[in-house]
């Protein structure tokens, strides 16, 4: 990790603490998290379930305060939703109204940039997700995993240095949990976005990541972290190597229930 | 390519053949038993005349039920307009700011549990004899259902789009017009329904109490010379135009929002 330090620092997160102020008192959701992630890197945040992970990724896009500590994207401190960052979040959100084509210009529209010279580009971003010929189609009319690629190409539209993304394959069934980890790869390879990638599964984590964090139960802080360093592109295979094991089991195990 | 073959919805669905008939098949019959009960009853035309009557009925008298069904209708036109407009703008606001809901919320309410036929005779002393107080009388029950259902459907919306619309920093208005406004109109069209439905009901109640002219009108005088005949032409030609307001509305929804309809 040291020698990536002459990399640029895309998201810093210092002494970051979140507490809620909740009908039953004060819950301490994040105390004392520390995580530099560079740029163009792929890092993967897991840990028990309620640990603060979704919290953890609304703070960084500016959804929600933080408490104390700092959070900075691209070098300047997060106040509130910023133009660069992307967000996949954990269900599709897409507006069933309208078409997957319009669906994924909707943020050209809200920050009334010009459709016409970005329609192009959301063709390619379709062409990119393998949706060609569904640009017309509803999200009724799509399967999960479908759904769930629209929702990234929408994420990609404004071509936003940082992608978070809040356990964006926990709904699919395992089949296409595994052909969307290799297309998210793909497209990472392709876009070469830092992502800050939230999810349940190890296996997953460590087949995307560069890095993955594993987080401590409540107040959440950073208990582990590994680096991955199998070569690029990744294959399916991989996960029957004996290394990806090893680090499945060292990360599992740094899971606290 | 084999996510096609995963495509929803694809295969167009295929009403039974007579479904589109059934309602007009109801009508008929309905209309068929009436006309035999009245006749195998032996009841005087005076008491309740039978569907032959009161359409021959209608048939000669055109000119006069049309005249009065134009009155009515303006006076059910016009309060659900203004129901449509207040009632959304009210909603509107009440979605924005939380304190203006707790404020009207309970005023809505009790406008609404009033008794309108108590409240129309009032109406009628401040606002004289025209057209006016039927309108406001119409509008006062129309609103209601479009005030509760809109701000139901502004209100709720899933919170993760909420976040989806913060993170890609719409204001509050796009929030509005792109999500909220979007996400109600099933609801909004399904309180615009109850609504027409409601307005008949005030335009007529109100011309019950003092108009000089409208169906409802023409029912309370037909009611007093007990000229029963011209009461059911005045009660079939409001009905229709009941229906065909109703079918007005329900054609716009669907052509407004057709993702509501499909799959």
């Amino acid at each position: 990790m040291k020698s990536n330090d002459h990399r640029k620092v895309m998201i810093e997160f210092q002494a970051l603490e979140k507490t809620f102020r909740t009908s039953k008192g004060e819950l301490h959701a994040i105390e004392d998290l520390n995580i530099k992630i560079f740029d163009k890197e792929f890092v993967s945040v897991v840990g028990p379930s309620g640990c603060g992970k979704t919290t953890l990724l609304k703070i960084t896009s500016g959804l929600l305060p933080r408490t104390a500590g700092g959070v900075a994207v691209n070098g300047s401190p997060v106040d509130g939703p910023a133009k660069q960052i992307g967000m996949v979040f954990q269900n599709p959100v897409l507006l069933k109204w309208r078409t997957v084509l319009d669906n994924i210009l909707l943020p050209i529209e809200i920050l009334k940039l010009p459709r016409r010279s970005y329609q192009e580009k959301a063709m390619e971003l379709i062409k990119l997700v393998d949706l060609i010929g569904f640009e017309n189609f509803l999200p009724s009319e799509l399967s999960g995993g479908m759904q769930q690629r629209v929702s990234l190409c929408r994420a990609l539209i404004t071509d936003p240095p940082i992608l978070l993304m809040d356990e964006p394959f926990g709904s699919l069934d395992a089949l296409t949990r595994d052909d969307m980890n290799l297309e998210l790869q793909r497209i990472w390879e392709t876009k070469k976005k830092t992502v800050l990638f939230i999810t349940h599964s190890i296996p997953e984590a460590v087949f995307l990541s560069d890095r993955v964090v594993v987080l401590s139960p409540r107040p959440s802080k950073v208990v582990l972290t590994v680096d991955v360093n199998f070569k690029r592109p990744r294959e399916p295979s991989d996960k029957y190597e004996k290394e990806f094991g090893r680090l499945c089991t060292l990360l599992r195990s740094a899971i606290k229930k | 390519m084999d996510e096609k073959q995963t495509v929803k919805g694809l295969d167009t669905y295929t009403p039974i053949k007579g479904t589109k008939l059934a309602p007009f098949l109801t009508l008929v019959l309905f209309l068929v038993l009436w006309e035999i009960f009245v006749r195998a009853a032996n009841i005087h035309p005076i008491v309740m005349p039978p569907p032959s009557v009161a359409f021959k009925y209608i048939a000669f008298n055109i000119p006069l039920l049309l005249d009065h069904a134009y009155t009515t209708m303006n006076e059910i036109i016009l309060g659900f307009l203004l129901s449509v407009v207040v009632g959304l703008t009210l909603a509107m606001a009440m979605t924005h700011f939380s304190l203006l809901n707790r404020a009207l919320y309970p005023l809505i309410v009790l406008s609404q549990v009033l008794p309108k036929v108590a409240f129309a005779p009032l109406l009628l002393l401040w606002l004289g004899y025209g057209i006016l107080p039927k309108v406001v009388i119409a509008f006062t029950i129309a609103f209601f259902p479009i005030v509760i259902n809109s701000l139901g459907g502004f209100t709720s919306v899933d919170p993760e789009m909420l976040d989806l619309f913060r993170v890609i920093q719409a204001n509050r208005w796009q929030t509005f017009l792109k999500l909220r406004f979007k996400n109600a109109l099933p609801q909004i069209f399904d309180g615009l329904k109850i609504a027409i439905t409601l307005a008949v009901i005030g335009a007529v109640v109100a011309e019950f109490i003092g108009g000089d002219s409208g169906l409802g009108y023409l029912i309370i005088v037909s009611n007093s010379t007990l000229d029963t005949p011209l009461m059911f032409a005045a009660l079939i030609i409001l009905s229709l135009a009941g229906i065909i307001l109703f079918g007005i509305i329900m054609l716009i929804e669907r052509l407004s929002i057709p993702w509501s309809f499909r799959g």
